[in-house]
């Protein structure tokens, strides 16, 4: 009897919660493959079934091509960059844990995570600035030549990888400390005691004994990698005054493709993509994970 | 030298790299905050200027009241503080319920949720956005709610400190003393999660108060855009004035470093938190 | 040479000092045991000889040279730790090899040396195995292994049997003690069973709160513990204490309950003090001038009989070589040699000399 009690609460209870969570995330999802399979231009009732049409047409497809490609460059480099740099802070400054700066150093790094996505970009969008930026300023002034940080195709995808670098370093860094917090203190002295010097230490005991993290890091900012979106459009956009060359995103491409090209179902499409490449990697990540015997 | 010594040595060189560090990265946001400060014909200074000659108000006065920024300031505080009412709740009681309530239907559901949470949000935003659009919610706080409900990481965190701190013993003494359902999540779950629910409300309010692409999509109207959106699309109004923009971007800015810096332990728990989830 | 000499070691923490002067030596090959309870600052002694903390005063001197500055690895120490410490990550091999790796040996080299020190330990098996996959045991051979492979002039043992089921702790220190003869290195053993120390060591130092209360050998803190701490540490079951009076004329002395012992041999004895009993030195009587205690339980090992007694308003244990049938609340004489009663003074605890 209480039993059944109890488990009309639990339902009763959940069900709003799921009924939102059905209407907001469920339903939309759904939507999303179905769409990629049919072909619809916001106007027209009509949404005709195209089975993998859209798809493979996506891969003949240039822009979206163009997309992915810069997309991945700018995921995998962020990651590149992040990670090393972000456990050899970590490192640094755990080891100065006892100092009274430590407060100081975990609060300025993570401070560019915290600055929302625009304002951010702005200021490094000045920074880069070809004609008014203190960079290109800092290069002539030591003899070089000014270069065309956001119009050149390859500059500019290495300005948002700078740009997201230094956002997630942050973010790497505390979960870094975390990890270092909860190594075995006893066999750092042992490796002490073997004669290991601090750099020894870092590199034959933090780094094997932080893969976990390393893993989950690097899949985190490889995900939201492939997301971005808001740096790609502030930075290298020509929305603004100060004009850059467009770097065309994933996300960029697909909500181009759907409003402004009045293509639903091959914007579905490369939603599908997207989401693909996010499961495999979290897939790989699990795979790795349970491959080690976790932990 | 000493070993002691030169430890010491090794500590104080240490100290100057990671002070050098963290000023370096802290200086685009710090020009950013001086640009404000400069006239719009300083801005066009070659080469420029890192702190303005002839500090000047006038950025400011002018953001604050001749551009929208008040009124995107508004939409984003309204849209964070109702995301976040509506997560932690959402996430409260269902947490609570997958946590203690191991009924085969309410597993279900859990692992629905699980399935679901890795999916960013970018990969099914578009059909969500017809729906809205649908209900003529766009240009709205509503439009806006919609994307951010619900937080799968928010179940999952409840859930996961129901488990560990909340005793099934507790629960049953409470039932037994009489107590209703509601009753003991009212009085005896929810002061246990005190400190869970409070690093998941500033991971939420951070969460709606910086998205970008779902609010992009959603609002058209300058009136109803985010302070995000409004930063990102201030050039068709307000041309090339580059300090006016530095300034809006330095006013956007600063509550949230305060705001950070002020809430800082919370803040690392959520994100330590979401961190160790697997 | 390899001697180590502590003198006037202090150690603060905060402001707050945990040890107060600490003076012993330890000659080249003894094995010598810390022993105290916990919090008495064995451990912290034995890492600040490893160099794992600073010397807040005070010098250490190993073979000679002073080595207050010298950082750990330059020591020529190696530690084994409670919980071993165990690289989780590497094999055992590789955990073994690591001092030699960081030395830049060369891998045969690194190969012979592991190959050997797994001979002596018998864990020549486990080479290729993980810490993960071993058992308590196995994990202590090879943290000694990895000691042994940095062939140190002192080995530092921080209570490294504790985390053993009281069996193979028993088997752990017979063969310690036989890798101790084999190897006849210096060796600094911390615990806080005194069972262990009397059983291995050479030497014994008994700390307790920062302080050394007595440095002998064994038998030597046995027989004549200069204070009641020691007294009571060593030896089990503990010894038995009693407040007594007597007065300079009379060779008897005066139990709380009125109750009569015969006084040890000692010179003016006069007023209040307090005697120790050892559990084994009591025995049975029939007659004569002994006293009375009341049984309170009684268990029998089959060759020993250990009693628990009521006398004087207290318990009293009593360790009988022999079988003794008896029931709660008997009362039963016993008696105890005078040589074998040792005077405290009741104020200091230290010992009145015969």
């Amino acid at each position: 009897m209480l039993r059944r009690k109890r488990f009309w609460f639990a339902i009763m209870a959940i069900l709003p919660t799921f009924a939102i969570f059905g209407w907001v995330r469920l339903f939309p999802i759904i939507e999303t493959l179905r769409l990629s399979m049919h072909e619809w231009n916001l106007l027209s009732k009509n949404k005709p079934f195209v089975g993998v049409q859209n798809f493979v047409e996506l891969f003949g497809d240039n822009q979206f091509l163009d997309a992915l490609t810069n997309t991945a460059i700018i995921a995998f480099g962020a990651m590149a960059v992040t990670i090393p740099m972000s456990l050899v802070l970590a490192a640094v400054i755990y080891h100065r844990t006892r100092s009274r700066f430590s407060g100081f150093y975990e609060t300025a790094v993570f401070i560019p995570h915290v600055v929302s996505l625009v304002p951010a970009a702005m200021a490094w969008k000045w920074i880069f600035d070809a004609k008014l930026g203190p960079l290109n300023a800092m290069i002539v002034g030591l003899g070089g030549d000014a270069l065309p940080w956001l119009f050149d195709p390859v500059l500019s995808v290495i300005c948002i990888i700078f740009l997201v670098s230094w956002q997630t370093l942050g973010y790497g860094v505390l979960i870094y400390l975390v990890g270092f917090r909860n190594l075995p203190k006893s066999v750092f002295e042992a490796a002490q005691l073997d004669g290991a010097s601090g750099v020894q230490s870092f590199l034959y005991m933090s780094v094997p004994l932080l893969k976990p993290i390393t893993l989950y890091v690097s899949v985190v900012t490889l995900i939201s990698g492939f997301n971005v979106y808001a740096q790609a459009y502030v930075l290298a956009s020509d929305t603004q005054g100060a004009p850059g060359r467009q770097v065309r995103v994933l996300v960029l491409d697909m909500l181009e493709n759907s409003f402004q090209n009045f293509r639903v179902g091959y914007a579905a499409a490369e939603a599908v993509i997207l989401l693909t490449i996010v499961l495999m990697l979290t897939m790989i990540q699990f795979g790795l994970l349970r491959g080690k015997g976790g932990r | 030298m000493s070993a002691k010594a030169r430890v010491r040595r090794t500590n104080f060189m240490l100290d100057i790299a990671l002070f050098i560090i963290c000023i370096l990265l802290l200086t685009p946001l710090i020009l950013l905050i001086a640009n404000g400060f400069k006239t719009p014909q300083e801005m066009l200074v070659w080469p420029p200027t890192l702190f303005p000659k002839d500090p000047t108000l006038q950025n400011f006065q002018k953001v604050f009241t001749e551009t929208p920024l008040l009124r995107w300031m508004f939409n984003s505080f309204a849209f964070a503080i109702l995301s976040t009412v509506a997560i932690v709740s959402t996430s409260a009681l269902a947490g609570y319920i997958i946590g203690k309530f191991p009924f085969r239907s309410v597993n279900v559901i859990f692992v629905l949720f699980l399935a679901t949470a890795i999916i960013p949000f970018e990969v099914y935003m578009i059909p969500l956005y017809f729906q809205v659009k649908a209900l003529g919610f766009l240009n709205s706080i509503g439009g806006l709610l919609v994307g951010y409900l619900v937080m799968s990481f928010g179940i999952f965190l409840i859930r996961q400190n129901v488990i560990a701190s909340i005793p099934d013993e507790l629960l049953e003494a409470a039932r037994i003393d009489g107590g209703g359902e509601l009753w003991i999540f009212w009085h005896v779950v929810l002061p246990l999660l005190r400190g869970p629910l409070a690093a998941l409300a500033v991971l939420a309010f951070f969460q709606a108060w910086t998205a970008f692409a779902w609010p992009i999509v959603v609002t058209t109207r300058k009136t109803s855009f985010t302070i995000e959106v409004g930063l990102a699309n201030f050039q068709s109004a307000y041309t090339i004035d580059l300090s006016l923009l530095s300034a809006a971007s330095a006013a956007v800015m600063v509550p949230s470093v305060i705001a950070f810096v002020l809430l800082r332990r919370n803040f690392v728990e959520g994100i330590a938190a979401s961190g160790m989830k697997e | 040479m390899a001697t180590v000499e502590v003198k006037e070691l202090r150690k603060s923490f905060d402001d707050v000092e945990t040890l107060h002067g600490i003076s012993f030596s330890i000659p080249d090959g003894s094995f010598v045991a810390l022993v105290g309870p916990s919090g008495c600052g064995k451990s912290t002694i034995l890492r600040l000889i490893a160099g794992l903390e600073e010397i807040t005063s005070g010098d250490i001197h190993i073979g000679g040279n002073l080595i207050n500055d010298i950082e750990p690895k330059n020591r020529n120490i190696a530690m084994v730790f409670q919980n071993y410490a165990l690289y989780p990550h590497l094999t055992v091999a590789k955990n073994m090899g690591f001092s030699l790796k960081l030395l830049k040996k060369s891998k045969a080299e690194i190969e012979r040396a592991v190959k050997e020190a797994a001979e002596i330990l018998g864990i020549g098996e486990l080479l290729h195995r993980l810490p993960k996959q071993l058992s308590g045991g196995q994990r202590q051979r090879v943290a000694m292994g990895r000691a042994i492979v940095r062939q140190p002039q002192v080995f530092l043992f921080d209570e490294p049997l504790s985390n053993l089921d009281a069996k193979l702790r028993v088997q752990m220190r017979a063969e310690l003690k036989e890798l101790h003869r084999r190897l006849a290195t210096t060796t600094i053993y911390v615990t806080h069973d005194q069972i262990e120390a009397m059983t291995m060591a050479d030497i014994v130092v008994v700390m307790r709160d920062g302080h050394v209360e007595q440095v002998g050998r064994p038998l030597e803190l046995y027989d004549n513990p200069v204070n009641q701490f020691v007294a009571g540490f060593i030896g089990s079951p503990a010894m038995n204490f009693f407040s007594v009076r007597t007065d300079a004329g009379s060779d008897e002395m005066v139990l709380s309950d009125g109750q009569r012992l015969l006084k040890p041999t000692h010179a003016a004895l006069d007023g209040s003090y307090i005697i120790g009993i050892r559990p084994e030195h009591i025995r049975l009587d029939g007659n004569g001038a002994s006293f009375e205690a009341f049984i309170q339980s009684s268990e029998q090992t089959g060759s020993e009989t250990l009693l628990q007694a009521r006398l004087a308003d207290q318990e009293i244990t009593i360790l009988l070589r022999e079988r003794f049938d008896t029931s709660l609340g008997d009362a039963h004489k016993f008696l105890v040699d005078s040589a074998a009663i040792q005077v405290f003074d009741t104020k200091t605890g230290v010992r009145v000399e015969p």
